[in-house]
């Protein structure tokens, strides 16, 4: 990953974390102090304190645990997106599974951050994130995919909003076949950032997707129970 | 003669309860009809003929003039009308007066249609006889008058006496009987006479037409059943009524003398046919229903023994047609009462009618019917005259209302079984489903009892190999204290790569090898970049593995991770290449890279579980593993099958 060059920026990138493990917190806090323009600005260690915490000043990139011990760090994504919606949300995961990851996006995150990453990728996933790129998996790009494919098709006026570009599913499609975004860049001959900022596109449609499906799921019950 | 008249007598007797007076004759002068009076339009002639019996058939009409045979002449009793089968000529002496100043007019009508032979002797005014033959057995041209009955006109002058001669010969029953009319009443009561018949002849027709196609709807044999019983009864019928001889065959002799006879017993079995299969009396009456066809077969061995001599077989002919006819009343009315079917009450009626009908014209033939039925008018005797075209025409009508009934049965029970059937088909499907669904339910059950084992399996096969080995040998080596952080750190790195590609098999990857390698690439590009190793994609689309579960995707994820590792940690290689392409029914992914080489034998002598890991897994899902290596680089090719098996 190209690492930009923002270490004589002015304004540092303020980070806020939400993680209840002592050990990745340590981890998280150390990579940061590693950078100059990085800056942890608050630690929330459950659910609760992460909610309280989207009380105060945004952050400009909020990283989440989705397992808090008082709840699931989705209700703190999905608060962010409506509180912070300038903040760009990553979900903190040791795998990066296709089940943690999708949930996440729908609830409103922008990337996921997994958690044996070095010290090194994880400032640089940041940075990315920060500057509009997301990060993406093949199983995750595949799965996206489908879920514009089928699934419940939304009210017609959404329509627009959530139907994937035609550079979006191209993207899409040569993520799936194993080519990283700098293959992609130079297949497609646009630069890597444009391809990381399409995934990011991708990403809040999905969000918009999940969001019309539940209510156009929620209108149909309603009309089913009316 | 005697005796046949007895045996006909006695036939009578056994059927009816009137027939006690048996006919008598008394010797008397001719009464002698006056025919100028004109009170009456038609006077019945019976009271008037003297009758002699020629039973040699000798005598001619010289003969019968003759004083000597004149006066053997008898007069009957008014009411006679018949002399039962016999194969002697009768002769009929009819003397007429004109006592008017006018010369009179009259139309003798001779009322018996099947009259084989008929000659008539009219006197002229010289005293010389004119004389007629005609008769059933004569063509009807022969006829001085067109009718189905045999009509002489007849001219007498004024103040004048006329004796006419009747001779009448017959292979049938001979009856007698006529009327003398005057002219034009004659030709009105003909137009009425004809009119009748042909409503009976209509009615009849329509049946037959109404039935035959209604046969050729439905191929239901009853219906063509029916419609010879019909054609037979109006074959009958217009054979009797003398209509048969104008129309339908004017010019045969034998068959217009047997007809009657031959149809009537057609008709017969036709009717037993047709009740067989309505009353269904081989099933509900089965000994009566040999009875029945012994009766079907009788009456159709009849008719070779008519054609063969008529006059020999008509009276057994005519005893068998009453005990049809006694028969059929009684298992009609078996049917209707006991069994309580209501179709055999159309036959009970059906042949009641029958039986009176025959009843009736046997009275009226044989003079023994009430004289108040005789002494009225021709026209108010209609019933009488027409007892037999009625009587058919209530039969056919009966039957067919049989049909019609047994048609709405059939139709009913078809609707019910219809129902029947249709509730049944539910019911049925109903627990057809319930079972399919049952079955259904207990195959997931065992599915997907058998999908959880194979996977826990699987885990823990792959846990046991992977995971768990990796991490024993990590502890043996911390806990002999020989070993850096550094190095710690890279066996629990490779701990987890192993985890997230056991995850990573797990996810749905839809046949998708590509997908696979791309899966392998993400999880592995952290350690190839960190080693500084440059890694070459060139990939090209494969078709779709059917096989590729998430099993047999680990298989191949944990095959390819180990030629990674392998080339990480032995070959000291700078570049690796990873291709596919098509080949053979399968695909080959190739990985190449530039490093130094190894030598097979001796990689798989030293002990190392890699090779030998990889060639068991490649084995395990139909795959094939191969090696060439030489000192410039070592070049895996996996060749998958497209298909499993």
């Amino acid at each position: 990953m190209l690492t930009m060059p923002l270490a004589n920026s002015p304004t540092p990138i303020h980070v806020a974390l939400v993680e209840d493990d002592v050990n990745f917190q340590n981890a998280f806090i150390e990579a940061l102090n590693g950078s100059t323009d990085l800056r942890l600005v608050a630690v929330a260690t459950c659910r609760a304190e992460g909610l309280a915490l989207l009380q105060a000043a945004p952050a400009d990139v909020l990283v989440v645990d989705l397992g808090l011990p008082d709840g699931s760090g989705i209700d703190v994504i999905r608060a962010a997106a409506k509180l912070w919606p300038g903040c760009a949300v990553m979900v903190s995961t040791t795998f990066g599974d296709e089940m943690h990851v999708m949930q996440s996006l729908e609830a409103g995150a922008a990337g996921y951050l997994l958690k044996d990453s070095s010290s090194a990728s994880m400032v640089n996933e940041i940075r990315d994130l920060n500057s509009g790129g997301s990060p993406i998996s093949p199983l995750i790009a595949r799965q996206v995919l489908t879920r514009f494919r089928t699934g419940l098709r939304p009210p017609r006026e959404a329509d627009e909003a959530v139907t994937l570009s035609e550079r979006e599913r191209e993207t899409l499609d040569l993520i799936t076949r194993g080519f990283s975004a700098k293959e992609i860049a130079a297949l497609m001959q646009v630069s890597q950032h444009t391809v990381q900022t399409y995934v990011r596109r991708i990403y809040s449609k999905l969000k918009v997707t999940s969001k019309s499906e539940a209510i156009f799921a929620a209108s149909k019950l309603g009309v089913k129970h009316g | 003669m005697v005796e046949r008249r007895s045996r006909w007598a006695a036939l009578i007797i056994l059927l009816s309860v009137f027939l006690i007076v048996l006919s008598s004759s008394a010797f008397a002068v001719d009464k002698v009809l006056d025919v100028s009076r004109l009170d009456q339009r038609e006077v019945w002639l019976g009271e008037y003929f003297a009758v002699l019996e020629d039973p040699g058939l000798a005598l001619t009409l010289t003969d019968v003039l003759s004083p000597d045979i004149a006066r053997l002449f008898t007069i009957p009793q008014a009411t006679t009308r018949s002399y039962g089968y016999t194969r002697s000529a009768y002769w009929l002496r009819l003397t007429l007066r004109n006592a008017s100043g006018k010369p009179v007019e009259r139309m003798l009508e001779f009322s018996v249609p099947l009259i084989s032979s008929i000659q008539f002797h009219q006197p002229m005014a010289d005293g010389s006889y004119q004389s007629l033959i005609t008769g059933n057995a004569t063509p009807f041209a022969t006829r001085p008058y067109p009718n189905r009955l045999f009509v002489f006109p007849l001219t007498l002058p004024a103040h004048s006496d006329q004796v006419v001669y009747l001779r009448l010969q017959s292979v049938g029953a001979m009856l007698v009987g006529g009327n003398l009319w005057e002219p034009q009443a004659f030709h009105d009561h003909e137009q009425i006479d004809y009119i009748a018949q042909a409503w009976f002849f209509g009615i009849a027709t329509a049946m037959i037409l109404f039935n035959l196609l209604l046969f050729f709807a439905l191929r239901d044999v009853v219906y063509l059943l029916y419609t010879v019983f019909a054609v037979c009864t109006v074959v009958a019928i217009s054979a009797m009524s003398g209509l048969a001889k104008e129309f339908f065959w004017p010019n045969t002799t034998l068959w217009s003398s047997i007809a009657v006879g031959i149809s009537f017993v057609a008709m017969l079995a036709a009717w037993l046919l047709f009740m067989r299969r309505m009353l269904n009396t081989c099933v509900n009456v089965p000994r009566t229903d040999w009875v029945i066809k012994g009766f079907i077969g009788l009456l159709l061995l009849f008719p070779f023994g008519l054609a063969y001599s008529y006059q020999t077989f008509i009276l057994p002919a005519t005893l068998v047609f009453f005990a049809t006819g006694i028969m059929m009343l009684s298992v009609s009315f078996y049917c209707a009462v006991f069994q309580r079917q209501r179709m055999a009450l159309f036959f009970l009626i059906a042949c009641g009618v029958f039986m009176t009908n025959i009843l009736i014209a046997m009275l009226f033939a044989n003079n023994q019917l009430p004289s108040i039925f005789t002494s009225m008018y021709q026209s108010q005797r209609a019933l009488i005259t027409y007892a037999l075209q009625i009587g058919s025409a209530m039969e056919m009508l009966l039957l067919a209302f049989a049909l019609a009934y047994r048609f709405n049965l059939i139709r009913s029970q078809a609707i019910q079984d219809v129902n029947q059937v249709n509730a049944s088909l539910s019911a049925r499907l109903a627990a057809r489903e319930a079972e399919l669904i049952e079955s259904h339910e207990k195959l997931r059950g065992i599915e997907h009892h058998q999908t959880l084992s194979d996977e826990r399996q699987r885990l823990m096969q792959d846990m046991h190999d992977g995971l768990g080995s990796s991490l024993i040998s990590a502890l043996r080596v911390v806990e002999n204290g020989k070993i850096g952080e550094g190095e710690v750190a890279q066996v629990l790195k490779g701990c987890i790569d192993d985890l997230k590609l056991a995850i990573d098999s797990m996810e749905p990857v839809e046949r998708d090898l590509l997908l696979l390698l791309a899966t392998l690439r993400y999880r592995l590009a952290p350690r190839l970049e960190s080693t500084g190793i440059s890694l070459h994609w060139a990939v090209q689309d494969v078709p779709a593995l059917d096989w590729l579960d998430p099993k047999n995707s680990l298989h191949i994820l944990r095959i390819l991770q180990e030629a990674f590792a392998n080339i990480i940690k032995h070959t000291q290689a700078s570049e690796i290449h990873v291709a596919t392409r098509l080949e053979k029914n399968g695909v080959v992914v190739s990985i190449t890279d530039n490093g130094k080489g190894f030598d097979m034998a001796s990689a798989q002598q030293s002990g190392g579980k890699g090779l030998s890991n990889q060639l068991r897994r490649a084995k395990s899902i139909g795959a094939d593993i191969q090696w060439r290596s030489t000192h410039e680089g070592t070049c895996l090719s996996l060749w998958l099958p497209q298909f499993a098996g």
